[in-house]
C-alpha cells in the first residue's frame, strides 16, 4: 500500500520507473510492444520445440488460418471501442455462409451473385443488431445474445443438419489460390486491417467511434449522433463477419449451420489480447492484427506440439483469462498513476 | 400496464395499492399475462397441451431453468452476468460420472462433490470478477471455454450411463404425483426469495448492483458480496447438474451446452433488471415457465425444432426493448 502511494512521486531512478513513466505517456505503444513481444516469444518457443514451425510452408498455413480472425478482429475492435460487444458474429458467419452455400451449391448460380448476397446478409444482421442497440437502447450483450440464437436458429431452419460442399473453384480460389505463394484471403485480411487502422484513427467517423466509447454523454453533448455511430459500427461488424465467413467457407470448402460456433469468443479474446480497452474509448487495430496472428500461431503450434483439441481449449481459455486479468490490472494501474 | 402513473397513497384501485405495497407488481403481472397468452395460444394449436404427461414435462423442464435461474437472478441483481454455467454443468456432470460409475462411490458423495465443484467454479469466476475486477462477461466468456475444455479432458468423450439407484429417483421419482425436481426447484425458489429479500447478504447484493460506489461508501464489502454471489451461482449450477444427470440417467461432457441463453432469458423475461439492483426471484419462476411452455408448445404444434431458437431470440430482444422503452418513459 505504501509503495502504491509513493509511486507517482518517484523520479525514475531505476528501469522499472522509467518504464512506468513511459507506459503512462505512450499507452498505445506499450500495449503494442507487449503484444509484439508475446508474439515473438511464442514463435521462439514453438520453434525451439519443432523447427518446422517457422518453415515457409507452415507460415503460409498460419497466415491462412489467421485471415478470418484478422477480418473478424477488425470489426470487433470497432465494436469494443464503442464500449459494445457482439456475441452474434459466429451466427452471422453461419447465416451468410448458409446463403452463399444455397446460391453456389444448391442452385449452382455464379459467384458474382453469391458474394453480394452474402455481404448483404451480413450487413442486414449487423444492421439489426445496431438498430436494436441504438434505437431501443437494449444493452449490446442482450441484443447479440438474442440474435446469436436468432441467426443461428435461422441457419438451422434452412439447412437442418445437412452439410453443403463442393463449392466452385472460382470461390475456393479466395483461400486456396496463391499470389506470390500466399493465399488471396491473406492479402484481403491485411488490406482490411490497414483500412481499419486508417478508418479508426484518421477519419471523422472513426474518431467519433472512439469518442462514443470514451464518454457517450460527452460525445452526445459535443454534437455527435451517437445512435448513428453505433448503428454504423454494428453494420460494419456484420459486413466484416460475412467477409470472414466467406474466407472461412472457402478454406474448409463446406458450410453447415453449426459452422464457426464460438468464434465470437476467439475474436473477443484476440482483440483484448491486442490491447483494445474493454471499457471503451481505445481501439488498437494493429494490436488486433497481432492478436489474430498469435491465436493462429497458438492453434497451429499446439497441434504441432501434439496436444489434443481438448487440451488446446483449456490452454486457450487459461491464456485468455490471464491476458485479460493482466490487461485489467494494467488499466487500473494506469488510472492510479494518472 | 397502461396505468403507468403511480397512484396517490390514500386512494386508487386494488392494483395501485398492490403496487404501493410492492413496486415490482407491474412486472410480475406482465409476466403472468404473457404466460396466460402463450398457454391460450397453444391450447388452440395443440389438443394434447393439457394432458398430464405434457404438464409434467413442462414442469420438469422448467425446474431445471428455475434452479439455475435463481442463481442467475442473484448474479444479474449484483450487476454481473455468468455465461459459463453451461460449461460448469458439463464439468460437474463428468465428475459425477467419474465418481459414481468409475469409482463406484455412493450417490451422497457424488452430490456433495457436485455442489463443491460448482462452488469452486463459481469461486474462480467470483475471484476474477470481484478481486481482479475483470468485467463479468469477459471472465465467464473465458471460463466458458476453460471449464468445457476441462470437462472434455476428464470425460474423454465418454457417456456415463446407468447410475446406481438413489440418484435417478431425484430425476423421475414422484412425491404426491409431482416429480421430485419440482420440489427441489420450489425449495430453491423459497430459499432464494427469502435470501434476496430478507437477509443482510441479499440486501447487500441488491445494493451493490444498484449503485456500487454508494454501497461501498455505506460500508458494504463490495468484493466479498460479489464473490459470494458467484459462489452461490456455482453451487446452484451444481444442483442443476444433479437434477439433469438424475433425469437423463446419464452424464456427458457436452451437458448444459447453450443453457446459459435459456437461463438468462428466463431471468430477464421475469423482470430482473439487466443493470443490477432489482432482482425478482418469483419473476424468474414465471420466466422459466414461459420458456417451458414456449418450447413444449412449439414442439407439440408441430413446428420444426430449430424455430424454438429463433422464437427465443426474438422474444428476448422484444421483451427487453419493450421494457427499456417503458423504463425510459417512467424515469423521465
Amino acid at each position: 500500500m505504501q509503495a502504491a502511494i509513493d509511486r507517482p512521486q518517484s523520479k525514475g531512478n531505476n528501469l522499472a520507473d522509467y518504464w512506468r513513466q513511459w507506459s503512462g505517456d505512450y499507452p498505445n505503444f506499450t500495449s503494442l510492444a507487449t503484444t509484439a513481444l508475446l508474439m515473438i516469444a511464442l514463435a521462439i518457443i514453438f520453434y525451439a520445440i519443432n523447427e518446422r514451425f517457422l518453415s515457409w510452408r507452415n507460415i503460409v498455413i498460419i497466415l491462412n488460418q489467421g485471415a478470418a480472425y484478422i477480418i473478424l478482429g477488425v470489426g470487433m475492435t470497432f465494436v469494443i471501442t464503442t464500449k459494445g460487444i457482439d456475441l452474434s458474429i459466429g451466427a452471422t458467419v453461419a447465416l451468410s455462409g448458409t446463403i452463399i452455400g444455397l446460391i453456389l451449391v444448391s442452385w449452382q448460380l455464379p459467384v458474382i451473385l453469391a458474394i453480394p448476397a452474402g455481404l448483404a446478409a451480413g450487413a442486414a444482421c449487423g444492421a439489426f443488431n445496431g438498430y436494436c442497440v441504438a434505437r431501443f437502447r437494449v444493452p449490446p450483450l442482450i441484443v447479440t445474445l438474442g440474435t446469436m440464437a436468432l441467426f443461428r436458429g435461422l441457419s438451422y431452419v434452412v439447412l437442418g443438419h445437412q452439410i453443403l460442399f463442393g463449392f466452385p473453384d472460382e470461390f475456393l480460389w479466395l483461400a486456396r489460390g496463391r499470389i506470390l505463394g500466399i493465399a488471396p484471403s491473406v492479402y484481403l485480411a491485411f488490406i482490411i486491417a490497414i483500412w481499419g487502422w486508417y478508418f479508426l484513427n484518421y477519419t471523422r467517423t472513426g474518431q467519433e467511434i472512439i469518442a462514443v466509447g470514451g464518454n457517450e454523454e460527452a460525445a452526445r453533448l459535443a454534437g455527435i449522433d451517437t445512435n448513428r455511430i453505433k448503428f454504423i459500427t454494428y453494420t460494419i461488424m456484420g459486413v466484416l463477419a460475412s467477409i470472414g465467413g466467406m474466407v472461412w467457407v472457402a478454406r474448409v470448402n463446406s458450410v453447415q449451420a453449426a459452422i464457426a460456433y464460438g468464434v465470437e469468443f476467439h475474436t473477443i479474446a484476440l482483440v483484448v489480447l491486442g490491447g483494445t480497452s474493454l471499457f471503451g474509448g481505445r481501439g488498437l487495430v494493429v494490436g488486433s492484427l497481432m492478436g489474430a496472428l498469435i491465436l493462429a500461431m497458438l492453434e497451429n503450434g499446439l497441434v504441432i506440439v501434439g496436444l489434443s483439441s481438448f487440451v488446446q481449449q483449456v490452454f486457450l481459455g487459461l491464456i485468455f483469462i490471464t491476458v485479460v486479468a493482466f490487461r485489467t490490472l494494467q488499466f487500473r494501474e494506469g488510472q492510479v498513476t494518472r | 400496464m397502461s396505468a403507468a402513473a403511480p397512484a396517490p397513497e390514500e386512494r386508487g384501485g386494488f392494483l395501485a395499492q398492490l403496487r404501493n405495497y410492492h413496486p415490482d407488481t407491474g412486472l410480475l403481472i406482465s409476466s403472468i399475462a404473457m404466460l396466460v397468452l402463450l398457454i391460450t395460444v397453444f391450447s388452440f394449436t395443440s389438443e394434447r397441451f393439457f394432458s398430464q404427461a405434457v404438464v409434467v414435462n413442462i414442469l420438469n423442464q422448467t425446474s431445471i431453468y428455475v434452479i439455475a435461474g435463481v442463481g442467475m437472478t442473484l448474479v444479474l441483481t449484483s450487476g454481473g452476468i455468468d455465461i459459463s454455467i453451461g460449461s460448469i454443468i458439463g464439468l460437474t456432470a463428468t465428475i459425477m460420472g467419474l465418481l459414481m460409475i468409475d469409482q463406484g462411490m455412493p450417490a451422497v458423495v457424488a452430490i456433495v462433490v457436485a455442489l463443491l465443484v460448482g462452488a469452486l467454479c463459481g469461486a474462480f469466476n467470483g475471484f476474477l470478477v470481484a478481486v481482479v475486477k475483470v468485467p463479468p462477461i469477459i471472465v465467464t466468456l473465458g471460463t466458458l471455454t476453460f471449464f468445457r475444455g476441462l470437462a472434455y479432458l476428464l470425460g474423454e468423450g465418454r457417456v456415463f450411463m446407468r447410475f446406481p439407484d438413489p440418484l435417478p429417483w431425484l430425476g423421475d421419482g414422484r412425491v404426491l404425483g409431482l416429480p421430485v425436481p419440482v420440489y427441489i426447484a420450489a425449495l430453491t425458489v423459497i430459499g432464494g426469495h427469502f435470501f434476496l429479500t430478507s437477509t443482510r447478504m441479499g440486501q447487500r447484493i441488491t445494493a451493490v448492483g444498484g449503485n456500487e460506489e454508494a454501497a461501498r461508501l455505506a460500508g458494504i464489502d463490495v468484493v466479498r458480496t460479489k464473490f459470494f454471489t458467484y459462489v452461490i451461482m456455482g453451487m446452484l449450477t451444481g444442483l442443476t447438474t444433479i437434477v439433469i444427470v438424475a433425469r437423463q440417467d446419464a452424464a456427458q461432457a457436452v451437458f448444459g451446452f447453450g443453457i446459459e441463453l435459456h437461463v438468462i432469458a428466463a431471468v430477464i423475461l421475469g423482470g430482473t433488471s439487466l443493470f443490477g439492483g432489482r432482482g425478482l426471484i418469483l419473476g424468474t419462476v414465471l420466466g422459466a415457465l414461459i420458456l417451458g411452455v414456449l418450447n413444449t408448445g412449439l414442439l407439440l404444434s408441430g413446428v420444426v425444432q430449430f424455430w424454438q431458437l429463433v422464437a427465443l431470440g426474438i422474444l428476448l430482444i422484444a421483451v427487453v426493448a419493450f421494457r427499456m422503452a417503458r423504463e425510459g418513459t417512467e424515469s423521465r
